[in-house]
């Protein structure tokens, strides 16, 4: 089982604050310590200066050559030396023990670097992956993410900065789409329903109940408006949801029931679960789904699938990097061979079927298509031309025989 | 604003999605105990840390240590101004004559205040480098959200993780007004390293305007870790200085610039010097192709990148970005033949690599690798196996039972072929058995 490496990290790091801690408060108080030992010193001084401080008599005292006796006994001259002496021992400590911390901070890198990985190295290829021409593919790919996430601003930011002519037709179409998102987030029906009559050939293709939504949504609004409404209501149910009777028929009823509650409101009945902001979540989530199908777009931004799948795979293609001796990564990493190894990204990520020949053990490709024997097994056209002896085949798996033009080519 | 609903907060729960509009379930594979999934789950975290988390927690460590050095530089300068002004009283005092009281008192008010001095220092310096060593811990207690909490949460944190890859990569690439837009609407601030490259992106904008200032004043600073990476950035800086001077005809000026500046160079550098110098003898529009090379503006897009490289490894960072990394191991995961037909029958919008920008990207990668069949039902997206036989139609294409039977229920026995656009009967398609 892999260790978990912010485990001794997070130690390294603590162990530093711990001792950044004891440094400030030794230091300080050593500090302090030297601090009132210097006052002291100067009281003593000052203490011993001549009452008159009238400098001038002071100076001509002094300039006689008659001294007078010394300030200071040679008594205190020492202990002045000697507090000048620790002032200058406890400052250099202050250094010396900060740079003491030095190792126990480079032990937090040291520690990062071993325990996290470093380098992609084996990723290399003879041309690089970003490359002037691989470049404004891979920022139209942020650009459309950032869309999907309702940055649009910083997709536009992106569109400068890059200097590149990124094909924005993606963009526009989402802007559109977003545009309807919004006005729905503010309980603004409108450009839905109109997007909705736009594409209503192919919301009906697809059997999608997305325009009944819009409609019932709107018809609990006038509901939930009060009694004055009721006409408006009724005109509005017989207008507008006569098309969805035969699809919607038990939905239909249960929202015509709450014109009963009209007058004293839709609150503790039956109904108010229809005035919920659940429904409006839902509504925009049946147009979010119909548009992108609508537009052949895909419900899950592109970019964060692959970067799950990513986040999945490279961990153990760094594990296997390691396995492998040196001639086998280089080859790791080049077009027209597969990985080295399986890499299982959950049912949700299988958007293909694959067909792994069991008898050839590779998979199946356009040159080399799975074929359905007459017995119903499947094996790849390989494996069946190398089975194929004198004009027959035989089934691996069960007694029976046919010639090798019987076998159909499918595709799943 | 924000609009649109970002769908990939359903990643977790979401069926696969199938043309006709209707979701279908996909069971989870039960066979694993609990304790089991608990442990992979654990460990896969464990993995996924190591391999992508590197420069999340180097960087701040960087700065951390930066912010060490130049702390001690400062202490070490306070302590010899308090050892200074010591010294110099400790003379005095054992010297004659006796200093007057007043010059002593001075003395003394002298070492205290540089005592202060260095005390205050001290109290900065600390407090600087335990918020740098805080600013590493959170980014490890960042990290130490992954995978914990409500599926929401954990939808939350990969979210954070795309935008940190995407801001780190908009870095590198130069990007910065972007990657500042992203940070800030995100709120991810103390995730990404935006103020490290800040700097970097005056100095790019700099050298885009043809201005070397800032650039020289970078390497200045950085002078000792640029010596230790054999920087030859300073370099490429003056030669550039030199070619401008000859492309405006300042040949003299040139030719002074060339004297201060290239004879203090180490042999390393020295092959480019003579071609350089026969630069002076030949016209700022001349043909000659080699010479033409030295005269081009790409030049300062080289330069730029230069710069680029060099304060990436300045802070200890991989000069390719991690972005990029997971992009490339993502698509080839994800990779099968099935995107790459030529009649693009197999065509699924929610594939990430039959998207046309990442199927053009992903042509030169490697394809997945799959040891075992695996069968998905056109229709439903279903997986085809014993409890949604495979079967096929007339015409070869295979779909799963579960579709095949619904829509013969609901259209007299008909079923259709979305990839021929052919009607056929239900009682028409055989089994097939794939091991």
């Amino acid at each position: 089982m892999a260790t978990d490496p912010r485990i001794p990290v997070r130690n390294e790091i603590d162990k530093v604050l711990d001792k950044f801690s004891t440094y400030e408060t030794t230091t300080l108080s050593s500090l302090d310590n030297v601090e009132a030992k210097l006052k002291e010193l100067l009281e003593l001084v000052e203490n011993a200066m001549p009452m008159d401080d009238d400098s001038s008599n002071l100076d001509e005292a002094l300039d006689s050559e008659e001294s007078e006796a010394p300030l200071l006994s040679s008594e205190q001259v020492s202990n002045i030396m000697a507090t000048l002496a620790e002032v200058k021992s406890v400052s250099s400590s202050v250094s010396a023990k900060h740079r003491e911390l030095h190792s126990f901070v480079s032990k937090i890198g040291k520690c990062i670097d071993k325990n996290f990985e470093t380098s992609y190295d084996f990723m290399t290829h003879q041309t690089a992956f970003l490359r002037d021409e691989t470049r404004p593919r891979l920022y139209e790919i942020i650009c459309n993410h950032l869309c999907r996430e309702g940055l649009q601003s910083t997709a536009d930011q992106l569109m400068e900065d890059s200097n590149m002519n990124i094909n924005s037709e993606f963009m526009t179409k989402f802007r559109d789409v977003n545009a309807i998102v919004v006005a729905l987030r503010n309980g603004d029906l409108q450009p839905a329903m109109k997007w909705a009559l736009e594409h209503s050939e192919k919301l009906k293709e697809k059997t999608s109940s997305l325009e009944f939504k819009l409609h019932r949504l709107a018809f609990i609004s006038l509901v939930a408006g009060g009694a004055q409404n009721v006409t408006a209501a009724i005109e509005y149910a017989r207008d507008h949801f006569t098309p969805f009777i035969p699809n919607h028929q038990s939905a239909i009823q249960h929202v015509m029931g709450s014109l009963v509650f009209m007058r004293t409101g839709l609150q503790g009945t039956p109904y108010s679960g229809l005035l919920q902001t659940s429904q409006w979540d839902d509504l925009i989530r049946t147009f979010t789904k119909d548009a992108c199908t609508i537009m052949g777009l895909s419900m899950q931004c592109p970019l964060a699938v692959c970067i799950s799948a990513g986040c999945t795979a490279l961990p153990v293609l760094l594990n296997i990097n390691q396995a492998l001796t040196g001639s086998q990564v280089h080859n790791m990493w080049s077009a027209k061979e597969e990985l080295p190894i399986e890499i299982a990204l959950g049912k949700n990520n299988y958007y293909h079927s694959i067909f792994s020949c069991p008898i050839m053990r590779q998979q199946s490709t356009e040159s080399n298509p799975p074929m359905r024997l007459i017995c119903g097994h499947v094996i790849s056209k390989d494996a069946l031309t190398k089975l194929t002896n004198a004009n027959k085949v035989k089934c691996p798996y069960c007694p029976v025989e046919q010639t090798p033009q019987e076998p159909q080519q499918i595709i799943f | 604003m924000d609009g649109f609903v970002p769908v990939s907060e359903n990643l977790s729960m979401m069926g696969s999605h199938n043309i006709f509009g209707t979701n279908s379930q996909i069971s989870e594979n039960d066979t694993s105990s609990q304790h089991t999934a608990e442990v992979d789950g654990s460990s896969q975290i464990n993995r996924c840390m190591a391999a992508l988390e590197h420069s999340t927690i180097k960087v701040p460590y960087e700065v951390l240590n930066r912010k060490f050095r130049t702390a001690q530089k400062v202490l070490e300068r306070e302590v010899s101004a308090v050892a200074a002004c010591t010294s110099e009283m400790q003379a005095a005092l054992s010297g004659s004559p006796m200093p007057r009281p007043q010059q002593l008192t001075q003395m003394i008010r002298g070492v205290m205040s540089q005592v202060s001095s260095l005390k205050r220092k001290a109290r900065e310096a600390v407090a600087g480098e335990v918020e740098c060593a805080r600013a590493v811990r959170r980014r490890i207690e960042h990290l130490d959200q992954a995978g914990k909490g409500s599926a929401a949460a954990r939808a939350a944190w990969e979210s954070t993780r795309i935008d940190r890859l995407i801001t780190d990569f908009l870095l590198r690439e130069g990007c910065y007004r972007t990657a500042k837009k992203l940070v800030e609407l995100r709120n991810i601030k103390s995730l990404t390293n935006l103020g490290l490259f800040e700097n970097a992106y005056e100095v790019e904008q700099s050298l885009e305007r043809r201005d070397v200032s800032k650039c020289l004043a970078w390497c200045h600073e950085n002078k000792t870790k640029l010596k230790k990476l054999n920087s030859s950035l300073e370099f490429n800086i003056r030669i550039q200085e030199f070619i401008d001077m000859i492309k405006r005809n300042e040949r003299m000026s040139a030719v002074w610039h060339a004297r201060k500046y290239f004879s203090a160079q180490d042999c390393k550098q020295l092959p480019s010097i003579p071609q350089c110098m026969a630069l002076l003898a030949f016209p700022a529009d001349t043909k000659i192709p080699e010479y033409q090379v030295l005269l081009s503006d790409s030049r300062w897009q080289d330069l730029i990148q230069q710069f680029r490289d060099e304060n990436l490894r300045l802070y200890h960072l991989s000069l390719q970005a991690t972005f990029t990394v997971v992009v490339q191991a993502g698509l080839s995961a994800l990779k099968t033949p099935q995107c790459y037909k030529s009649n693009k029958e197999s065509f699924n919008p929610d594939c990430p690599v039959c998207v046309p920008t990442l199927n053009s990207l992903a042509k030169e990668l490697p394809y997945a690798h799959c040891s075992q069949s695996r069968l998905v039902c056109f229709l439903s997206g279903e997986t085809m196996n014993e409890n949604n036989l495979p079967l096929m139609l007339p015409n070869g294409y295979v779909y799963g039972s579960n579709a095949l039977e619904a829509q013969a229920a609901a259209n007299n026995g008909e079923v259709f072929c979305p990839r021929s656009e052919t009607k056929f009967q239900l009682s028409d398609a055989q089994k097939v058995f794939v091991m």
